[in-house]
């Protein structure tokens, strides 16, 4: 599958779009005078600098620019829900339970993925991570979660 | 002698037990890690970040040091031995160090190369000590102007010699500026973009944004693109027979550490750019500059000296003025303000403990590498063929351990999501994520010093370049974004012509 969209294309709108976003709620914190800046004067400074240079590598891209290579999503989705399954579910369910699900997901991301090696790597990860964190450190990271009336 | 009276308190905090240990501890961190392939020092030192924060800052900043040139020296040993280097400083290592251990010269290349990184570790402590403490006073007679233009030469400079599109990297810069400033403004008390979140008063926590930017971001890059094959590893041997030719080697260590000191001080030179020059110069001047790129000894000691000693002085800016001149600095920065400590020009006279320890701490740590890799250098090879499939895992799930750790807040660690998804969309739209880190940095301090800018010239915005200082600063900020847009456009120009 070949999608047409320019790297700096895309660069140079997401640039302005954070431009506009930061200029937008930076118009209310009050500019202030030249004498005593307000807490938006930086910002908006700032925000239009973005802007403009987000223009510039729009109208760049016009004259030479490079397609953005297609992601492979599999593995990206896997890492970061990995990650939102361990801010989200580390209090109800505890390390005992999420780093073992964080853990085999985050391996299947690999096309190397092996249930055995995992599991192993699984058990120790989690295990390592508890007498670490939990025990030496004293890290309030719960081995079993409030679901489980931990 | 000021110096002699400096170094003794140097020493004596740097030998104390406790700081001895966590040298020590760091080194060997550092050099474990920077060794695993695909980590080099910045995400090493962003992961191991919080580590830090329950020590007392001397040593918490003594262990940091260590883990960051312990993980560029790993960092050489991955370069030499399997040719991957880990990251930008040690691509030039790979070119003649890798050659020389397929020639069944590893031992010679890693003995070598831990030698010249020590003399040029020895070399540029000294230098620090002797250019640190002048900067620092002169540093102390600037003013709020001359510092806004300080950083913002600062900022251009990391950016205008790093490499990739000068444009999108001062944009990236810009992103971190504006990132800086969520929070709570210190002046007015104002929040700005914390859309009320309470976890957001006191600003983005720096380790969510560097660790989604360089340790997850760099995760989902080597996913998408790495062959996981296991590499192969050259064959050590005559580690004690290479310290023969010290004395062949040792007119490219002093030449590369020479290069290596003073590129690093400047802001964005550091170790990649020295190491390049240094490896240019010995191809020039050598008898037999066609054999480069074969296994000469003397491009792989110039430019390994040549990026230690880069690594080194690059401190110098970061301890006297505040200043970061690369990813690993602005943690080092982000890590002092967490300590309560304000880095800048007061730092050598108010912490007088913490910063000569720390200097003489980075010399006993490269004796202690020199000392710790050549024996242990067996181990590291089984570290640096540890499959990476089983290796990003822990990579991750620590980095998520050590984001919660830092406030114990589950929100930094969707934070650090957050950023590692935008880590990796700027990856794939080849935007540095550093500079981002270094504006992320800067931000606030660049702010405080606007304002008070203006306040002293009741407003008169021409404050910047009336005063000499910083009108020259600024001067050469603006050459530096110009004069490689010219050579571009140039360039251009020559390839139409050549289309002709």
């Amino acid at each position: 599958m070949n999608i047409s969209l320019g790297m700096d294309r895309l660069a140079g709108l997401i640039f302005v779009a954070i431009g506009s976003g930061f200029l937008w709620l930076g118009l209310d914190f009050g500019f202030g005078s030249m004498v005593r800046i307000g807490p938006g004067f930086f910002p908006i400074i700032l925000s239009c600098v973005l802007i403009a240079l987000g223009a510039a590598v729009l109208v760049w891209s016009f004259i030479a620019d490079e397609h953005v290579s297609m992601p492979r999503v599999g593995p990206i989705v896997r890492v970061i829900g990995s990650m939102a399954i361990f801010a989200g579910l580390m209090q109800p369910l505890g390390s005992y339970l999420v780093l073992p699900i964080v853990v085999v997901l985050l391996a299947s991301a690999s096309p190397l993925f092996r249930w055995k090696a995992t599991l192993l790597l699984a058990a120790g990860i989690t295990l390592c991570s508890d007498l670490i964190f939990r025990v030496a450190l004293g890290l309030p990271l719960p081995a079993i979660g409030h679901w489980f009336g931990g | 002698m000021e110096l002699l009276s400096h170094l003794a308190l140097g020493f004596e905090t740097a030998l104390s037990p406790l700081n001895l240990f966590y040298c020590f501890a760091g080194v060997l961190i550092g050099t474990l890690i920077g060794v695993l392939p695909g980590l080099g020092p910045a995400p090493t030192v962003a992961m191991l970040l919080p580590l830090s924060f329950g020590l007392p800052p001397v040593s918490g900043f003594i262990m940091l040091s260590g883990i960051f040139y312990g993980a560029q020296y790993g960092g050489s040993t991955t370069a030499i031995l399997i040719n991957t280097p880990g990251e930008s400083s040690s691509v030039v290592t790979a070119l003649d160090g890798y050659q020389m251990a397929k020639r069944g010269r590893a031992g010679e290349a890693l003995a070598m190369a831990a030698v010249g990184s020590f003399i040029a570790g020895t070399i540029s402590t000294v230098i620090i000590a002797l250019l640190a403490p002048p900067l620092a006073r002169a540093a102390l007679l600037f003013g709020p102007a001359e510092y806004f233009s300080l950083m913002v030469l600062g900022l251009i400079a990391a950016i205008a010699l790093a490499n990739g599109s000068v444009l999108k990297a001062v944009a990236m810069a810009v992103v971190g500026l504006l990132l800086g400033l969520v929070g709570t403004d210190v002046t007015s008390g104002v929040q700005r973009y914390t859309f009320g979140a309470l976890n957001l008063f006191d600003g983005i926590a720096i380790v969510a944004l560097a660790m989604g930017l360089f340790s997850v971001a760099e995760v989902l890059r080597n996913l998408e693109d790495r062959s996981d094959k296991p590499p192969t590893v050259a064959q050590i041997s005559g580690l004690a027979a290479g310290l023969s030719r010290l004395r062949e080697a040792l007119g490219s260590i002093l030449r590369g550490t020479a290069i290596g000191s003073i590129l690093g001080i400047l802001p964005g030179g550091g170790a990649t750019l020295s190491s390049f020059a240094s490896y240019a110069i010995e191809k020039k001047i050598s008898k037999e500059p066609e054999k480069f790129g074969t296994g000469v000894l003397q491009g792989l000691t110039g430019p390994e000296s040549a990026n230690n000693a880069g690594a080194q002085t690059s401190f110098i800016p970061m301890l006297t003025l505040g200043l970061p001149s690369n990813p690993v600095m602005a943690l080092m920065i982000g890590a002092l303000m967490i300590h309560g400590i304000q880095p800048g020009p007061n730092v050598i006279s108010e912490q007088p403990a913490l910063f000569w320890g720390l200097i003489t701490s980075m010399w006993i740590g490269n004796a202690m590498l020199v000392i710790l890799n050549l024996p242990l250098v067996g181990l590291w090879v089984k570290l640096l063929t540890f499959p990476y499939h089983l290796l990003f895992p822990a990579i991750v799930v620590i980095t998520c351990i050590g984001v919660f750790s830092f406030n114990n807040s589950m929100f930094d660690v969707w934070m650090l999501l957050l950023f590692s998804v935008i880590g990796y969309i700027l990856v794939k739209l080849r935007c540095e994520p550093a500079p981002m880190l270094l504006g992320f940095i800067l931000g606030p301090m660049m702010e405080e010093h606007l304002r008070r800018a203006l306040l002293l010239s009741r407003g008169n915005a021409s404050v910047f370049i009336e005063r000499p200082i910083s009108a020259v600063m600024l001067a050469i900020a603006v050459l530096l974004i110009v004069a490689p847009a010219f050579s571009i456009i140039r360039a251009r120009r020559e390839e139409i012509f050549v289309e002709d």
